[in-house]
């Protein structure tokens, strides 16, 4: 038996596990999906495509790509806040 | 010179521009995604406004100052979200002389026999609420029915008030009315209370929801109104609607109910999923025509209303919650979850809950870890894994799915309807219709924000109304 077609492929290199796990989490809300991977592509099943579906899933995957891009900017900001938040907490405590 | 970006979360609006918010609260709009991705890349020309809201710095003091400022401002909303419960919800009977086909408390028969409240179990209410509490103590009746035992509302409100300063209470009872008599109005004259009434609609809407067994709801609710009214004032009396797919078709047909009894007050919400609604909860409407009525009737209320000073107050809370960082008043939008940290409830057989739909859920499905008490004991929060576990998880901040959502600093967690929906109190976002509707309605009111004229009325809204 044939090895069903992924409906997309993602090639690794422009595309993290977080990035994709993140876009397939609010892809839920449209179809059933399943990631399976390859050396070089994360691969994407998807049960009962619709005509929108991928156009969905392309806008969920560049927004995730944009919050990774903030994210590398941020991240140590925000941990910083979130360490002073911390302190102040246990300080009133 | 480039400045740098600060953390900040985005979400798209359905008008396709941008939202971007802060730990602080501060939001900006951008007009598309292009926009924002030139202010993530430095080369947006045009940053003062967004310096101002700490979404960029350009030196090093100044991140500083806003890492200081951004830390402070979350550190104030945590630790004013870590308050004791400020309202206090009895259930004197689950008796009801009404059959609503959305109930969301599974009520009974009027003339059922085993559960009303006992008036032996005041005292202990009272103490309870006074351990737990501080004033003001704004302590609602609810039911089934609570007028179907109206005897433990009066021996009720007769105790607390002869050991609380009445200035330092508020009673509400949750009726629909029917029962109102000249006996109930000439008590009520002498006590903090008022009355928040359920009003669904014009009369074949209100009726086709809420079924009374021998007479026209609509016609009992107008009678019981309008005594209120007259003799109690309008500032007694509120109403609450419950939006059904009866209801969905045409905005205009809520204002005119409100009209009719000369309020100018309408709080909407949409159905929950508890009791008798679960079975009715999917098919009943979607999120998107919740959104497209919602949104044609706060734009109704916006042009058409305002000379009469019509406001909607689910609207309105989610507006505090938008400009006031200090508002906390809505125990279904808080982070921490409002579950025992905004409400208690002492339910008729004497059990207490962390909140009213924790109280449904057990009734409906016996989950037994949601009883958190009962009153003749006194509480022990701090033993109760359950309750820390839940509370713990409800930081928003740290859910998957919220935690990179724009609408975070004013969202709020929902354990109930998610351990309802999904049974698990965090549950999957992108399931979730909680966050669906919440999404939709901030969506809504960033965009009439980011109108010129809705949004000078929805500062009058705020102003008169805070």
């Amino acid at each position: 038996m044939d090895e069903p077609k992924p409906s997309i492929c993602l090639p690794k290199e422009k595309f993290s596990e977080n990035v994709v796990r993140k876009a397939l989490y609010w892809f839920s809300q449209y179809c059933l999906w399943q990631l399976k991977e390859r050396d070089t592509e994360w691969l994407i099943y998807i049960e009962n495509e619709m005509v929108d579906s991928k156009f969905h899933f392309d806008r969920l995957l560049n927004d995730q790509l944009l919050r990774e891009k903030i994210d590398i900017q941020t991240a140590d900001l925000r941990r910083s806040i979130v360490r002073k938040v911390l302190s102040g907490i246990e300080n009133t405590l | 010179m480039t400045s740098k970006i600060m953390p900040f979360n985005f979400e798209r609006l359905s008008n396709n521009k941008v939202f971007i918010s802060n730990h602080s609260g501060f939001f900006h709009i951008f007009e598309d995604v292009s926009e924002l991705d030139r202010f993530i890349e430095g080369t947006h020309q045009d940053t003062q406004d967004l310096k101002s809201k700490m979404f960029c710095f350009d030196t090093e003091d100044e991140q500083q100052t806003y890492t200081q400022l951004l830390s402070s401002s979350l550190s104030y909303k945590y630790q004013s979200s870590l308050c004791a419960p400020f309202l206090f919800i009895v259930v004197p009977t689950l008796r009801c002389d009404h059959n609503c086909n959305y109930c969301q408390v599974s009520r009974v028969n009027e003339d059922a026999q085993g559960y009303d409240l006992d008036r032996s179990k005041i005292i202990s209410i009272v103490n309870r609420i006074i351990e737990i509490g501080y004033p003001p103590y704004k302590i609602e009746f609810q039911g089934g029915e609570p007028l179907l035992n109206f005897n433990f509302i009066q021996d009720f409100v007769g105790q607390f008030t002869s050991v609380v300063d009445e200035a330092s209470v508020e009673f509400i009872i949750a009726t629909s009315a029917s029962l109102i008599d000249d006996k109930i109005i000439n008590w009520a004259k002498n006590y903090p209370v008022s009355l928040s009434v359920s009003l669904d609609g014009t009369k074949s809407i209100h009726d086709r929801n809420r079924k009374h067994p021998r007479n026209s709801s609509h016609d009992l609710f107008q009678h019981g109104v309008s005594l209120i009214k007259k003799q109690l004032g309008d500032d007694k009396f509120s109403t609450v609607t419950t939006l059904t797919r009866a209801g969905i078709a045409d905005p205009q047909d809520i204002i005119d109910a409100h009209i009719d009894v000369g309020s100018k007050d309408i709080f909407l919400r949409p159905l929950s999923p508890y009791g008798f609604a679960t079975k009715r909860y999917d098919d009943n409407y979607t999120v998107q025509e919740f959104e497209t009525y919602y949104e044609k009737l706060l734009r109704l209320l916006i042009k058409e209303y305002d000379d009469l000073g019509i406001v909607e107050h689910n609207a309105l809370i989610h507006l505090q919650r938008i400009y006031n960082n200090k508002f906390n008043g809505y125990v279904d939008l808080k982070s921490p979850a409002g579950y025992v940290l905004g409400a208690l409830v002492f339910d008729y057989t004497g059990n207490i809950f962390g909140s009213d739909e924790a109280r449904m859920l057990h009734k409906s499905y016996g989950i037994k870890e949601l009883r958190i008490g009962e009153v003749e004991t006194p509480l022990n929060f701090s033993n109760n894994n359950s309750l820390i576990n839940t509370l713990a998880s409800s930081f928003i901040s740290e859910n998957p799915g919220c935690d990179e959502c724009a609408y975070q600093p004013y969202c709020g967690s929902d354990p109930m309807h998610h351990l309802s929906t999904q049974l698990d109190p965090v549950g999957d976002k992108s399931l979730s219709r909680f966050c669906s509707y919440q999404k939709s309605t901030f969506d809504i009111i960033f965009r009439l924000i980011d109108e010129k004229e809705t949004s000078a009325i929805l500062n009058r809204w705020l102003n008169e109304h805070t």
